[in-house]
């Protein structure tokens, strides 16, 4: 039964998020091929080819945190859209319960994202194999995409749970970005919402910090 | 297991804009085909969405085939099949998408009946949910909730909007699997007529209230418009319930009374009055007839 609802979960949600599955492939294919793409031409002219590969992979790396949030928000809202578009009344009353569905759901999601993060991956590796990468350089395919796909499921767990929880923690959340952009602009609490949002091992936005460089020394 | 299929005590929910259920006690016994009357907006889906966990309640208790709700909600939904007011399906799946779905959840799922069913209904396997018509949408919804083979069917106006013909397809469905399973059918509608032909209680909400719970053959002979000549009686003491009193314009007296019995007009003579004509109501009537009642003694309270 468990395995029957879990296969029908998986079907439902690649029928409804095909488009967006095919855009994320796609655009996490093509992140670490542009990093090292247009090296060549460079090194003709500005010559030192480890430094450019290096400056290419930092000017790339803010791009991947954002991609991941971007696809797990996109994956949350396409699962759940069919039931806010029918008030939840249908999956509320599949005899199940609502913690089942969500962790049905949450599952089906981490399955589907899988092609984005192997994506990621095998064009990570492609590139560093094309890229012809001195021997100081290191690229880091492996890595980045599990951190990727770490970083999409956060996002897309976090999404859920606003979706699921209801307009109290909506209003929670908004008010929590609101302070940290208010904080950007220099206002002081006493504490750095940013720092403890990202910087604290236990916070699960932690996945999201700090460099995410596909070539390194 | 419990007498009943259905069982609220106090059962009371209030909404931000002002509606409310008010203390509704129901007892749908098993094995009934309970007709759930009342007017729109007098809170027949509301308590629907109770018995189902989809609001929890601000009061009282609710259990559904001896399962508390919402403590055991989802073992009471393995046994009970839901057809909503409005189709609830995800519009982007194919009516097979939609029966494989479905059947997945459900331990008891008939997947041989489902496509029988089918076949009879006409519905086309790769239709779209959102390209069905309000009838084939009606047959979809009904072969949903019977393929599961429920012992409580809840059903929310599961003809409303519906052709005649279509009507008839979806209540000879119901009437089939009721007669072979002898399962328990929770029915509303404010279509009188149709619940007549098939159901054996009714229960009658008005403004959030349950007004009147009763088997049919109470509901449909008891009641009674009787019509005076001369002086009408003091009601007191009188083996009927005295529901309304109207004195059309040159006539003698009109009396709505409830629980009557053959012989009863002899109550009258003894009062010194005499009974010019009793008149037997059909459904509607009695239905209407109950609401005014209704409606009058809330606002004399």
């Amino acid at each position: 039964m468990n395995g029957k609802m879990f296969r029908v979960t998986l079907a439902a949600q690649a029928r409804y998020l095909a488009p967006v599955l095919a855009l994320a492939v796609v655009v996490a294919a093509l992140i670490p091929l542009l990093t090292v793409q247009g090296v060549d031409e460079q090194v003709r002219w500005w010559g030192g080819r480890a430094e450019l590969l290096l400056e290419q992979s930092r000017l790339f790396a803010p791009v991947y945190p954002a991609v991941a949030l971007s696809f797990g928000i996109f994956f949350a809202a396409a699962n759940w859209l069919p039931d806010v578009w029918t008030r939840w009344v249908y999956v509320f009353t599949l005899p199940v319960s609502r913690s089942r569905v969500a962790l049905l759901r949450l599952a089906a999601g981490i399955v589907l994202m899988t092609p984005a993060v192997l994506a990621l991956w095998i064009a990570g590796m492609v590139g560093a194999r094309v890229a012809s990468l001195p021997s100081v350089v290191e690229a880091h395919p492996g890595a980045l995409a599990l951190r990727f796909g770490a970083a999409t499921l956060v996002s897309y767990a976090l999404t859920s749970l606003l979706v699921l929880m209801g307009r109290r923690v909506w209003y929670l959340g908004l008010a929590l970005i609101v302070l940290v952009v208010v904080q950007g602009f220099g206002v002081h609490f006493g504490v750095s919402l940013t720092d403890i949002l990202f910087l604290h091992p236990l916070s699960p936005l932690h996945v999201f910090a700090g460099q995410w460089l596909f070539l390194d020394v | 297991m419990s007498d009943l299929a259905i069982r609220t005590d106090g059962l009371t929910w209030r909404a931000d804009k002002g509606f409310a259920l008010d203390q509704v006690d129901l007892r749908v016994p098993a094995g009934a085909v309970y007709g759930f009357l009342g007017p729109n907006g007098a809170g027949k889906t509301t308590t629907i969405r109770a018995l189902l966990g989809l609001l929890g309640p601000t009061q009282g208790k609710v259990a559904v085939l001896g399962h508390d709700i919402p403590s055991e909600l989802p073992r009471a939904l393995a046994r009970t099949g839901y057809v909503p007011e409005r189709p609830h399906l995800y519009h982007h799946f194919t009516v097979a998408q939609a029966i494989e779905y479905h059947g997945a959840f459900h331990a008891g799922w008939d997947a041989a009946w489902a496509e029988s069913q089918r076949m009879r209904f006409g519905l086309a396997v790769d239709r779209r949910i959102d390209r069905l018509s309000k009838g084939e949408m009606g047959k979809l919804m009904i072969l949903l909730a019977l393929a599961q083979r429920p012992e409580l069917l809840i059903l929310d106006e599961p003809t409303d909007g519906l052709d005649p013909v279509v009507r008839r397809d979806v209540l000879s469905a119901l009437v089939e699997y009721v007669d072979e399973r002898k399962a328990t059918v929770f029915i509303s509608s404010h279509l009188v007529h149709e619940l007549e032909r098939i159901c054996d209680w009714v229960g009658l909400m008005d403004s959030g209230r349950l007004v009147a719970e009763m088997p049919m053959g109470r509901f449909k002979a008891g009641v009674r418009r009787i019509r005076l000549n001369g002086k009408a009686p003091v009601p007191d003491g009188a083996p009927f319930t005295l529901l309304a009193r109207e004195t059309p314009v040159g006539r003698g007296e009109e009396w709505l009374v409830r629980d009557w019995a053959d012989g009863m007009e002899q109550w009258f003579v003894t009062q010194g009055s005499a009974v010019r004509e009793v008149v037997a109501l059909d459904l509607e009537d009695v239905f209407v007839e109950l609401l005014r009642w209704a409606r009058f003694d809330r606002r004399s309270a």
